[in-house]
C-alpha cells in the first residue's frame, strides 16, 4: 500500500473509531450523556470523571461523546445531501443546453451570492431552531458550489468522443449522465464534500451556539458550549471540552480530505 | 439509394465574419458503397459527416435517409436513428469510455438497442476486424491504437447500421495499421451491405479505397468519380493542384 493509501486510510479511521466510541459510548462509559446528579455539579476532571462535570452534574466525557452522533451525522448528512443535489444539478447544466439550464445557472449564482452562515440563521429563525431546521439551512446554502465544480468539469467532457460515441450507442440523456459522466467527476466531488464536512460541523456548532440549532439537553458541542459560556472563568472545561472536540474532529476531517486529494492527483506521482 | 444529401449548408461566426464550412453540399450514397470524401483540413469533410451523425444543425439543406428526412431529428428520436447510423471516429482511445472495459462499452450498445446476438455472431464479427477476444476485457488505455480502432469498428458493426460514418478513421493509426484498418473498414461495408462515408485526408488511402471519390474545397463539392477518374484524368484545376501536391 502506498504512503498516500496509508495516510488517507489512517485518517478515515481514525473517524470511523471515534463515530463507532460515540455510537457504543452508553454501553462502554459508566455514565449516561443524561445522567444528573447535582451533589457533583462543576467538578473539574478527576480520576472518576475524567473530563469533569458540567453545571447538572453530567458528565462531560458521556456528552461529548454523545455530542460527536448529533454533529458529526448531521454534517454527514448535510454534506451528502448538498454534494448530491448540486452535482445532480451540475451534470444538468453541464450537458443540457437549454433555457432550463440558464435559469438554474442563475438561481445557483443568488445562492452562492447569500453569505452561509447569515442565510442558514434566517432560514433557521424563519423555520425556527432545531437540529434537522439547522442542518435544512446549511444544506439550502451549500449546494451551488458542487453545482459551478460539477458543472465545470462537465462542461470539456461533453464534447468527448466516448461521450458522442455513448449516444450512438442509445445511450438516453439520463443514462449519460449517471453512466458515463459521473463516474469521470465522482472524485473532485468527493474530496469536496469531505473538505466541507469540517466546515458544516463548525457551522451547526455555530448555530447551535447561537441557540438556532439543537436545543439543550441534547449533547450537542456548540449547544454544550452555548449553555456553559457564563462558567468559562469558574469551569473552563464545560467548554474547552466541547471546543476541543470541535477543533479535533474538523482537523480530522481536513486531513482526511487533504490525504484524499492526495490520493487522487496522479499528476504528482507522475 | 440510401442517402441523399441535398444542399447542405453550414455556416460560422468567427470574429464577425460568416463563412460556409459546407456551402450547398450535394451527394447521394447506396448501400454498400464507399464514398471517400476528400480534401485539405477545413475543407468541410468532418462537418459534412458531423451534420449527417445530428451532432451539429445545418442551416439549410436537406438528408435523405433511405426515404425519411433526418435533416432535423428531434433529441428525443435520436437513437432510432443512431440504430441506422454509427460513426468511427479519428481518435480510438477517446471514443471509448476510459473507464469501461471495450466489452462493456461494446455491450452496452447491443443492450441498449434491445439487439439478439449470439456468441457466434459475435466471434465471426471478432474474426472480420481481427480483433482477439482477449483485448474486449481491457480498458482503451490498455490496447494498441489500432486494436482500439478495430474494437469501435466493432462497435459499429454490431448495431447492424445502415450508413457507417468513418471521420479520420485512420489519421491517428500508425502507416503499417492504417491500410489494414482501412480495407477491413471496406470488407466489412461490402459483405453487410452498409453504406460507408469515408472521411479522409489521404488521397493515396482514398484511392485504394473508394468506390467514389468526392473532392472537397471550401465547403463545396469540386469533383466527385471513381478514383480512376480523379486519379487518372482530374477535370478540375484544384483537383490537379491538389493531386500535384502527392509527388
Amino acid at each position: 500500500m502506498s504512503k498516500k493509501k496509508r495516510k488517507f486510510f489512517f485518517f478515515l479511521g481514525l473517524i470511523l473509531f471515534g463515530l463507532l466510541i460515540s455510537l457504543t459510548a452508553e454501553y462502554i462509559l459508566p455514565y449516561g450523556p443524561y445522567e444528573q446528579n447535582l451533589d457533583i455539579a462543576l467538578q473539574a476532571p478527576n480520576s472518576t470523571h475524567l473530563l469533569g462535570t458540567d453545571r447538572y452534574g453530567r458528565d462531560m466525557l458521556a456528552r461529548t461523546i454523545a455530542g460527536a452522533q448529533i454533529t458529526v451525522c448531521s454534517a454527514v448528512a448535510v454534506a451528502f445531501i448538498a454534494a448530491a443535489f448540486g452535482t445532480f444539478v451540475g451534470l444538468f447544466c453541464g450537458y443540457h443546453k437549454g433555457k432550463l439550464t440558464t435559469v438554474l445557472l442563475r438561481l445557483t449564482d443568488v445562492f452562492l451570492a447569500f453569505p452561509v452562515m447569515v442565510f442558514a440563521i434566517a432560514v433557521a429563525g424563519i423555520l425556527g431552531g432545531g437540529t434537522i431546521n439547522a442542518a435544512a439551512a446549511i444544506a439550502v446554502v451549500a449546494w451551488p458550489k458542487y453545482t459551478r465544480l460539477v458543472r465545470n468539469e462537465v462542461l470539456p467532457l461533453r464534447r468527448e468522443f466516448f461521450i458522442e460515441a455513448a449516444q450512438m450507442s442509445g445511450f438516453s440523456f439520463w443514462r449519460i449522465l449517471f453512466v458515463q459522466i459521473l463516474p469521470l467527476v465522482i472524485g473532485p466531488i468527493c474530496i469536496t464534500a469531505a473538505l466541507d464536512i469540517g466546515t458544516i460541523i463548525t457551522e451547526i456548532a455555530g448555530l447551535s451556539f447561537l441557540g438556532l440549532g439543537t436545543a439543550p439537553p441534547a449533547a450537542e458541542w456548540g449547544s454544550m458550549m452555548s449553555g456553559a459560556r457564563n462558567l468559562l472563568q469558574s469551569a473552563p472545561w464545560t467548554v474547552f471540552v466541547p471546543g476541543f472536540a470541535i477543533f479535533i474532529t474538523v482537523a480530522l476531517f481536513q486531513l482526511m480530505a487533504d490525504s484524499l486529494r492526495d490520493l487522487a492527483d496522479t499528476k504528482s506521482t507522475r | 439509394m440510401l442517402l441523399d444529401v441535398q444542399g447542405l449548408v453550414k455556416t460560422y461566426r468567427r470574429r464577425g465574419e460568416t463563412f460556409a464550412a459546407v456551402d450547398h453540399l450535394s451527394f447521394t450514397l447506396d448501400a454498400g458503397e464507399l464514398l471517400v470524401l476528400a480534401g485539405e483540413s477545413g475543407s468541410g469533410k468532418s462537418t459534412t459527416g458531423r451534420l449527417i451523425a445530428q451532432f451539429s444543425t445545418p442551416d439549410d439543406g436537406k438528408i435523405i435517409l433511405d426515404g425519411q428526412d433526418i435533416t432535423h431529428v428531434p433529441e428525443r428520436k435520436k437513437k432510432e436513428l443512431y440504430r441506422h447510423i454509427q460513426m468511427v471516429f479519428q481518435n480510438p482511445m477517446r471514443s471509448f469510455h476510459p473507464r469501461y472495459t471495450l466489452r462493456e462499452s461494446i455491450l452496452a450498445g447491443i443492450r441498449n438497442y434491445h439487439l439478439t446476438f449470439t456468441e457466434q455472431e459475435l466471434q465471426d464479427l471478432l474474426k472480420e476486424v481481427q480483433l482477439p477476444v482477449e483485448r474486449l476485457d481491457r480498458y482503451p488505455h490498455e490496447v494498441s491504437g489500432g486494436e482500439c480502432q478495430r474494437a469501435a469498428i466493432l462497435r459499429a458493426l454490431c448495431i447492424k447500421p445502415q450508413i457507417l460514418l468513418c471521420d479520420e478513421a485512420t489519421s491517428a493509426l500508425d502507416v503499417s495499421t492504417r491500410g489494414e484498418v482501412a480495407a477491413m473498414i471496406r470488407n466489412a461495408c461490402k459483405r453487410h451491405q452498409i453504406g460507408c462515408l469515408f472521411i479522409t485526408h489521404d488521397l493515396l488511402l482514398a484511392r485504394r479505397l473508394a468506390d467514389r471519390v468526392m473532392v472537397m474545397h471550401n465547403g463545396r463539392a469540386v469533383e466527385t468519380g471513381t478514383p480512376n477518374d480523379i486519379f487518372t484524368n482530374p477535370k478540375e484545376a484544384y483537383t490537379k493542384e491538389l493531386l500535384a501536391s502527392l509527388l
